[in-house]
């Protein structure tokens, strides 16, 4: 006998949501609902809002109006002693991929799983076969200042994954890649997503979107333009 | 990976930055060390010089060796006497002809030693009890069979007027040494911090906890301290070494390295500075 279905909770919630930077009105009046395993695009022009949106999320930037709720923690009145609990069930893919310039690609990867206090011989494995998968391996050594932008895109994908979250959030997570690459690091996404992760993309490569099809959430000028739901199209 | 292994390998990761940080400690804990020993012996010599002073008693002509001992008994029970020593006319004039040396040839040429018996008074704790020389002489003047009494009470006043200035100065400069050298520290080991904020900041969104960013991080500004110190300590003894083996002592003082106690308040100085820094600069990243 299956269990009595129950209503899928949202892990991500946003109730009337404004951002301001100074003056100027980044987001404005923004509610959504995200719910677990879901995989969103996040689109819109530059400047849209999409990277202060997933700014929220991790609260790299405080809200100036409005509450958030991620996976059941209010970020409205979270102390500082648990946000590292919040950050670390989400993996993060910067725009600018912020690996730490001092350590190698390796390094960067394994300091994650460091952080979460993973057993070392874990650590190698795991960080080895990210690696290899974003094909960074022959590079696990070199410094992230003498990559190539979308080596370190790659390497930043890497290390979001690393503590295997169960939030995936990825700003432009292709924008330096070259169409290959772009759609290898695509599946590598979806396989998080097939693994149950919840994913938020934030990426104006509409072609990829067309893709793989999925729900799609557009801004325009801070606002909440339309969500829609794109169909993927038959290869 | 252990906290300390974590601290090292940061160490290493940034031995440059590190070795800046460990030097500028060191320059000023040598800096501070130098004039700590420097005031040490200086205070030394001069307390050396003021505890040869003495109350020289000179017999009167007549009196005869045999009662040598009841005047220094006599003297010896005058409040805050510490010692009595019979100098003979003959081991007077021995020290003279050495304290002539070359010219001791002059001596020669008498026919009687016309210096005078003497006693030599030693007060206890001359430095501290100077105010007892004058009545001490005023009493010792009294005696029956003494026929002269000399002392430099003018000088010793001075000498300590001296001595109090030296002290004050050296304690206001030490002061400013100090709080310059730990004003330096702090901020060398800020500075270090300042160029890993990226990283700290970076560490701090991919969820590390607090405490994995901070303590090694705390390790590694105390480990900069004890470093930096051990070797300014180790270079001003290097200096010291070569100093004392020309010149050992000045006067009967032999001169002497800081002790174990200031020592060991320099290298926990510096341990607790490489903290306060980390601390200062730390308290920036709250996030
Ligand atoms: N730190 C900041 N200070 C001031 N204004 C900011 C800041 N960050 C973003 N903005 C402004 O907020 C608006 C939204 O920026 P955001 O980075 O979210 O856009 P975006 O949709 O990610 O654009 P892109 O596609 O170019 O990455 C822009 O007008 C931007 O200039
Ligand atoms: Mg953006």
């Amino acid at each position: 006998m299956t269990p009595p279905e129950k209503g899928p909770e949202p892990i991500i919630r946003l109730f009337h949501v404004h951002k301001r930077y100074g003056a100027k009105a980044a987001l404005i009046d923004i509610s959504i609902d995200v719910f677990e395993n879901e995989f969103i695009f996040i689109s819109g022009p530059s400047g849209a809002g999409k990277s202060t949106l997933l700014k929220l999320l991790y609260l790299g930037e405080p809200v100036s109006e409005g509450h958030i709720v991620v996976d059941g923690l209010n970020l409205s009145r979270i102390s500082r002693r648990r946000i590292p609990m919040l950050r670390r069930r989400i993996g993060i893919v910067f725009q600018d991929y912020k690996l730490i310039p001092t350590k190698s690609v390796y390094e960067n990867v394994a300091l994650v799983l460091e952080a979460l206090g993973t057993r070392p011989r874990l650590i190698r494995k795991t960080a080895r076969s990210l690696l290899r998968r974003v094909g960074m391996e022959e590079k696990a050594k070199a410094l992230p200042p003498s990559l190539s932008g979308g080596e370190q895109q790659r390497a930043a994908v890497a290390r979001a994954l690393a503590g295997n979250p169960k939030i995936i959030l990825a700003d432009e997570p292709t924008g330096s890649l070259d169409a290959e690459a772009a759609s290898d690091i695509f599946d590598l996404l979806r396989e998080c997503h097939e693994r149950g992760a919840t994913l938020l993309v934030a990426t104006h490569d509409t072609a990829l979107i067309r893709r793989t099809g999925g729900k799609v959430i557009l801004l325009d000028r801070g606002r909440l333009d339309v969500t829609t739901t794109i169909p993927k199209l038959p290869a | 990976m252990s906290l300390l292994g974590r601290s090292l390998r940061d160490l290493w990761a940034h031995r440059f930055l590190s070795a800046v940080t460990t030097f500028a400690v060191a320059m000023s804990v040598l800096i501070v060390g130098a004039f700590s020993l420097f005031v040490v012996n200086a205070a030394g010599i001069i307390q050396d010089w003021g505890s040869g002073a003495r109350i020289v008693a000179y017999l009167s002509p007549g009196v005869e060796s045999d009662k040598v001992p009841l005047l220094r008994g006599e003297i010896g029970r005058i409040e805050g006497v510490a010692e009595v020593r019979y100098i003979s006319r003959d081991a007077a004039m021995e020290r003279l002809r050495k304290g002539m040396a070359e010219e001791a040839f002059l001596l020669d040429h008498l026919r009687e030693n016309p210096l005078p018996d003497a006693l030599e008074v030693s007060l206890f704790r001359p430095m501290k009890n100077w105010r007892r020389f004058a009545p001490a002489a005023q009493a010792i003047r009294e005696i029956d069979g003494v026929a002269e009494v000399e002392f430099g009470e003018e000088w010793l006043g001075r000498f300590l007027h001296l001595m109090d200035l030296f002290r004050l100065s050296a304690a206001g400069m030490g002061g400013i040494f100090f709080l310059a050298a730990v004003f330096f520290m702090a901020n060398t080991v800020r500075l270090l911090l300042y160029a890993r904020r990226e990283e700290i900041e970076i560490l701090y969104l991919v969820g590390a906890t607090h405490s994995f960013i901070r303590l090694p991080l705390y390790l590694q500004g105390m480990l900069h301290g004890i470093i930096g110190a051990g070797a300014g300590l180790g270079a001003l003894y290097g200096a010291f070494y070569l100093i004392s083996i020309r010149a050992p002592g000045v006067g009967t003082f032999p001169i002497r390295f800081l002790s174990e106690e200031i020592m060991g308040g320099i290298l926990t100085g510096s341990v607790l500075v490489g903290w306060f820094g980390t601390y200062l600069s730390l308290k920036r990243f709250h996030r």
